[in-house]
């Protein structure tokens, strides 16, 4: 039963959301939503060709998650971006950290750049299913996307992988990877809205670190 | 089919997504631009939608929280269709009773996981379980948070319960 405080409670969040305008431009967004993850993606293949990596893998026992090696080739970096990996059912896979920079930006671009990289809240993004999905194949593992992330099957992808398997790359590199394709596809589409000149030139730098080792010690 | 599913689903959360922002931002803009982020996000982590449909509803409410923890005014896309859904929001908006302004006042007066939970178990229309998942709780600590707020408010809106 509700009485008359509770009914005063609810009554004060009404909002007009079954105005019929609002309802109509309402479905309107969200058809165009839907019909924008419907038409076939722009293979986000951007990041493949424009980010120069790098990429060091610290054997257990070289190195603490913090202290990693010397960062040769993005020394001076726009983003860092530092995790903790672990498998769906809560393995621990490894820790990462990228150095990531829009290297061959200049001036007012470069600063518009950093403020967005800056704004980002890098914890709560997830990285890139496909990319990381295309990192499993690469290393011809395909099949343990479904351990990586929650849900997912290769079957939902159409990627194909050629020439030798890569080598070295552990499931928390690979996540990695699809963590900062992320960020760079969020970069790209800021940037290009704001400079549409952009559009076939932005590229970035990233060097990454990771180590097999826990980040706090497993007790004896 | 998964992608029915979403369809579905966001169908059906779309109105409830659109009264969350509207409640919790002052700009029927901002709502509107939070509801087409929202979307957007959800599409392009649909794999992660879970299968059952309540499920599923929290799980695009999980999102929205993200997504507007991290809004930032200005860096959001503002497409036609979004600028028609805040004009639309800010003609059907009326004027806001002055015992419904005391209301709203008074929680926003609360410790801020108090307002919210309130905001959420009344206006949005969440269960104190699914409150407590939301938000991450215990739904024990939810129960004992909700009599506290409920007092507090209790208190401070006396006078505008007896009218």
């Amino acid at each position: 039963m509700v009485d008359l405080f509770e009914s005063k409670l609810n009554s004060a969040g009404r909002v007009p959301v079954d105005d019929p305008r609002v309802s109509d431009a309402l479905r309107s967004v969200v058809a165009d939503r839907a019909a924008a993850a419907r038409a076939p993606r722009r293979r986000r293949t951007i990041p493949a060709i424009s980010i120069g990596v790098a990429f060091a893998l610290l054997g257990a026992g070289a190195a603490a998650a913090s202290q990693w090696g010397p960062w040769t080739y993005v020394p001076e970096p726009d983003l860092v971006i530092s995790r903790d990996w672990s498998d769906v059912h809560g393995n621990f896979l490894g820790s990462c950290e990228t150095h990531f920079a829009a290297s061959t930006l200049s001036g007012e671009k470069r600063d518009a750049a950093r403020q967005y990289l800056d704004g980002l809240n890098v914890d709560s993004l997830e990285p890139d299913v496909e990319r990381v999905a295309g990192g499993l194949v690469a290393v011809g593992r395909g099949n343990d996307i479904g351990d990586l992330v929650q849900g997912a099957k290769l079957s939902d992808f159409d990627i194909h992988h050629t020439g030798a398997l890569w080598e070295d790359w552990g499931n928390a590199r690979i996540l990695q990877d699809g963590l900062q394709t992320t960020i760079f596809t969020s970069l790209s589409d800021e940037m290009t809205r704001a400079y549409p000149d952009l559009a076939d030139t932005l590229a970035a730098t990233a060097e990454t670190q990771c180590t097999t080792d826990p980040a706090t010690p497993v007790a004896p | 089919m998964r992608r029915p599913h979403v369809e579905t689903v966001l169908e059906d959360v779309a109105p409830a997504l659109l009264g969350y922002f509207l409640r919790r931002t002052s700009d029927p803009d901002d709502a509107a631009d939070l509801v087409g982020e929202t979307l957007a996000e959800v599409w392009r982590v649909s794999r992660r939608m879970p299968g059952e449909r309540e499920a599923a509803r929290m799980w695009v409410f999980g999102v929205a929280r993200n997504t507007l923890r991290h809004h930032m005014r200005g860096r959001v896309r503002r497409d036609a269709l979004v600028s028609t859904l805040g004009y639309a929001i800010a003609q059907a908006t009326g004027e806001v009773s002055d015992d419904d302004l005391d209301v709203r006042n008074a929680i926003a007066a609360l410790p801020v996981d108090l307002a919210e939970l309130i905001r959420l178990v009344h206006w949005d229309g969440f269960t104190l379980e699914q409150t407590a998942a939301h938000l991450g709780i215990p739904a024990s600590t939810a129960r004992s948070r909700h009599a506290r707020a409920k007092e507090l408010l209790r208190v401070a809106l006396a006078s505008v319960v007896e009218s």
